[in-house]
């Protein structure tokens, strides 16, 4: 039974504000120092966790894939399962909820494969494949992509340019145009997938490819969806770092868990300035216990 | 030792007593003390274990 001086108000109340937000409960209740201890403890960790694992530990599915052909997941409901990783983390309430809304507009986001709906400005990072007679030659490339679609309401054909720098650290402007292969709009890696032909209008810069990433906005990849390519690309950036991320993670979840259940049922262990019960005395090993007396009679 | 795994380490057990102790207890006092002492006996029995695995890995 719950000690009296613990104030429950309304335990659901309690139970649920603790669920969207650590502490919320107890601060409702008022046991102020309770909810600083769970907000603090429980959110630091989480968060914690988060910035270890560069923002990617939190996911509600996992997209089974075993080729890595671009672009990113062209099917449009390509084989997923549910991450029980999530299961514990979802406990952390709310920070953990865009993860259900990601999953929701990644699902709806299939058209976005291999369509380009705005012009595009980004950092790109991959590689230049220049066709020659010799072969075809490759080379890691950065630079400035710009780009918009053949039409102005969108479409899987582009133009546009890659600002970079040849060999000799001179700048490079090649001009790309034709179809495209881009990624998803919505999946859990701040890189997405983009593929284009470059033109050979320029006879100094013979025709080839251009294949690598382009950034994807935060709003796009922050808890979204992600396959096993890109856990692959995650554990192989930050080795043990991503473990140690996921599992403070699921830690923050489960205490989370404990600290709902206090808001709703008060302390399991009681007040804390109950005294210890003295042990029963046992008899001397040889001595018979002496019988009780009866209680005197009352004149 | 691994010092960086020794940072994370004992800040996350740190908040796990905290925040366990935390549900078991109201009072304040009593909710710190029982963190403090849960804080001690992990390190030590981790700290043994970790001692023994060394021993046993040489």
């Amino acid at each position: 039974m719950t000690d009296p001086r613990v104030p429950l108000k309304n335990p659901v109340i309690a139970a649920l504000l603790a669920f969207v937000c650590p502490g919320a409960g107890h601060y409702y209740q008022g046991r102020k120092f309770k909810a600083a201890v769970f907000s603090a403890g429980i959110l630091t960790l989480f968060v914690w966790g988060m910035v270890l694992g560069h923002g990617q530990p939190v996911y509600s599915q996992l997209i089974l894939r075993s080729s890595s052909t671009l672009p990113q997941l062209s099917q449009k409901t390509p084989p997923q399962k549910f991450s029980w990783a999530y299961a514990a983390q979802v406990l952390v309430g709310a920070p953990a909820w865009p993860a259900l809304l990601q999953d929701f507009r990644f699902r709806r986001d299939a058209d976005t494969v291999n369509f380009l709906s705005a012009p595009l400005e980004s950092e790109f990072t991959g590689r230049l494949i220049v066709n020659s007679v010799r072969g075809d030659q490759h080379r890691h490339i950065t630079g400035q992509l710009s780009i918009v679609p053949g039409r102005p309401e969108g479409g899987r054909t582009v133009t546009g340019t890659l600002t970079t720098t040849d060999e000799s650290g001179d700048p490079l402007t090649l001009n790309l145009g034709g179809q495209i292969e881009l990624g998803r709009r919505v999946f859990g890696s701040p890189l997405r997938e983009f593929s284009c032909r470059v033109l050979s209008e320029d006879p100094e810069v013979p025709a080839g490819r251009v294949e690598g990433s382009v950034e994807r906005g935060i709003l796009n990849w922050f808890q979204a969806p992600l396959d096993t390519n890109e856990l692959d690309r995650l554990n192989g950036n930050l080795s043990r770092q991503f473990d140690v991320a996921c599992v403070f993670t699921w830690i923050a979840g489960l205490l989370n868990l404990l600290a709902i259940w206090d808001a709703a049922q008060g302390p399991a262990y009681g007040y804390g300035d109950e005294q210890p019960e003295e042990p029963e005395k046992k008899p001397e090993p040889g001595k018979q216990p002496e019988p009780e007396k009866p209680a005197a009679a009352k004149s | 030792m691994d010092f960086s795994l020794l940072s994370q380490a004992l800040p996350l057990t740190a908040i796990i007593c905290l925040v366990y102790s935390a549900t078991r207890y109201e009072l304040r006092e009593k909710i710190v003390r029982s963190a403090l002492v849960m804080f001690a006996k992990t390190i030590v029995f981790l700290g043994v274990l970790y001692l023994f695995l060394i021993w046993f890995s040489r």
